[in-house]
């Protein structure tokens, strides 16, 4: 896939914004807070209709306007297509090629991206949750099914939940706890095979791309962690939740499920979250990340668009380059920087450079 | 300033009750109704007492009626072999309008989530199962929503519906009539697969 151009009005510190692209690899420059990320986050609006950061879409808008407006022209594998978003308030619209569509899921798989920051350093060394929200956004971005039942998921799960406390209170029928568990493990058991297929083609990916990063110093192993016996999913996820079930009246959430889960990170044999260094870790994020692009390209037939926020001064000038040659000639990649000097000349070489100024591209 | 007006302040806090109408609708609504003929508001008055005195549930099968039992339960010519389940009222008319279905219904008044603190015994499911045991249904039909509160529900029916041994059926999901294929979406497209059906 392939960025042509992005045109800006009124999102976060952009009045009126425009700004082309190379196919190969742009750098955004500026000193700080002068809308390098912003920019970056505009075209991660624009790639999946939602802010990154979990922001709100009102808090997007300019201060002092009353809606913002995104658009973009793209190249992917169907040819070239144009779309656009404006946020008037609480209100979204968004037109594909001049079609409007009604739901996000509509729109997925169309503008792919993979956006990649410091902070994701916290899927190896964070919380499980994190390393959930990596195997969700991963498979949300191009299985609009997996996109759909894990909404469906949230849902039910939440409704179980308050059953639960419900029933500690006063008495509810085993049959009502019976048909919002049937309704869970269903979400579920396709949530959980839908992960494990992914694990199953990221780990040789993987794998292969940390031996390279690493001159295979490092052999990294991903496994999916789940306290349900994978072998024979049907019976034992609804049987571990029948029998979970008492235990989960007395604290008040579910403990069984896909939302539980984890993905465990072995490096050498041991756990990555406890025993790597951090410039350990810091490569096997990238390595995660450039799995990411991988992945996505065996599942579509084509590279996402890699934006880099501000993380090349944390990679070695090593890492730097087994970087470039997983990317280069492939996948379109936005950086932002600081400073030049973080980034090598073979970069800046092949590189477009767009200079970022007060919220304005210069 | 509008903050002295108090039949103003009264109208507009009033209508912000609806559903669907904000604050600034409110006051647009509010403006406008300022603008009309008395006549004119008057009977927007009677329409809205007249609709509340006069709209009640059909005891029977729970739609809203102005007579009782309503015209759908009282039709003698309709289908007494069907029953089809459905959540709203509303249903019940967009099912009317479409036309091809000659049977009776029932309405749940809603469908079951914990999170709204909506359990069987606030639903219209004792009332169903009454009117299965005394009625010469042989099918029941399930219309309900395909969100999960609604999918819940269906398969709380289905399990209570079992010892009456009748044929329990739910409606399609599927493609929209009118839709060309390449403007579906891929999960409706999936749905309509699964649920195909001979030639």
């Amino acid at each position: 896939m392939i960025l042509k151009n992005i045109s800006l009005k009124n999102f976060t510190n952009y009045e009126d914004a425009y700004c082309d692209f190379d196919e190969n690899i742009n750098i955004f420059v500026g000193d700080n807070a002068q809308g390098k990320s912003n920019l970056l986050e505009s075209i991660y609006y624009i790639s999946t209709i939602s802010s990154s950061k979990k922001n709100k879409d009102r808090e997007l808008i300019k201060w002092g306007r009353d809606y913002f407006s995104i658009s973009a022209h793209f190249f992917n594998q169907h040819g070239e297509n144009k779309v656009s978003v404006k946020v008037v308030g609480n209100k979204k619209e968004v037109y594909l090629n001049n079609y409007k569509i009604e739901k996000r899921k509509e729109y997925i798989g169309y503008l792919i991206t993979v956006i990649f920051n410091p902070e994701d350093l916290y899927i190896i060394k964070g919380e499980p949750a994190l390393r959930r929200q990596y195997i969700d956004n991963e498979l949300s971005k191009t299985d609009v099914e997996y996109f759909v039942d894990s909404i469906k998921y949230k849902k039910v799960l939440e409704q179980r939940n308050i059953l639960l406390k419900e029933y500690k209170r006063k008495k509810v029928s085993d049959e009502l706890m019976d048909i919002w568990e049937e309704q869970l493990s269903k979400y579920g058991i396709k949530i959980i095979n839908k992960r494990l297929e992914l694990i199953d083609q990221l780990k040789e990916i993987s794998k292969k791309i940390h031996y390279r990063i690493t001159d295979d110093a490092e052999n990294l192993q991903i496994s999916y962690q789940t306290n349900i016996d994978i072998e024979n999913i049907e019976d034992s996820y609804r049987q571990l939740m029948k029998k979970n079930r008492q235990k989960d009246i007395e604290r008040g959430y579910t403990s069984v499920g896909p939302h539980r889960d984890d993905l465990e990170i072995l490096i050498n044999g041991i756990s990555a979250k406890k025993f790597a260094s951090q410039g350990q870790q810091r490569t096997i994020s990238l390595s995660l990340k450039i799995s990411e692009i991988e992945f996505i390209k065996r599942k579509t037939g084509e590279y996402p668009i890699l934006l880099l926020d501000d993380v090349l001064s944390e990679l070695d000038k090593n890492r730097k380059h087994k970087l470039l040659e997983e990317i280069e000639n492939k996948v379109q990649t936005i950086i932002t920087t600081t400073d030049l000097n973080d980034i090598e000349n073979f970069f800046i070489d092949k590189g477009k450079i767009i200079i970022i100024q007060d919220g304005k591209v210069l | 300033m509008i903050g002295h007006i108090k039949p103003l302040i009264n109208l507009i806090g009033e209508l912000k009750r609806l559903p669907g109408i904000g604050p600034r609708s409110a006051e647009r609504i509010a403006y406008s109704i300022l603008d009309m003929d008395e006549d004119a508001v008057a009977s927007i008055g009677k329409a809205l007492m007249d609709a509340k005195l006069n709209i009640k549930r059909c005891p029977v099968c729970f739609s809203i009626t102005d007579e009782i039992p309503c015209r759908i339960c009282k039709d003698q010519l309709r289908d007494k072999s069907v029953i089809c389940i459905v959540e709203n009222a509303k249903d019940v008319i967009a099912l009317e309008k479409a036309g091809n279905y000659k049977g009776f219904y029932h309405v749940l008044e809603g469908s079951l989530s914990p999170g709204r603190n909506i359990g069987p015994d606030n639903l219209r499911i004792k009332e169903l199962l009454e009117r299965l045991d005394k009625g010469e249904f042989v099918e029941v039909i399930i219309a309900l929503n395909p969100n999960v509160e609604g999918e819940a529900t269906a398969m709380y029916l289905n399990r209570l519906l079992k010892p009456f041994s009748m044929k329990v059926t739910r409606i399609a999901h599927g493609l929209p009539i009118g839709g060309e294929l390449e403007f579906a979406d891929e999960m409706t497209l999936m749905y309509a697969f699964e649920d195909r059906k001979e030639l």
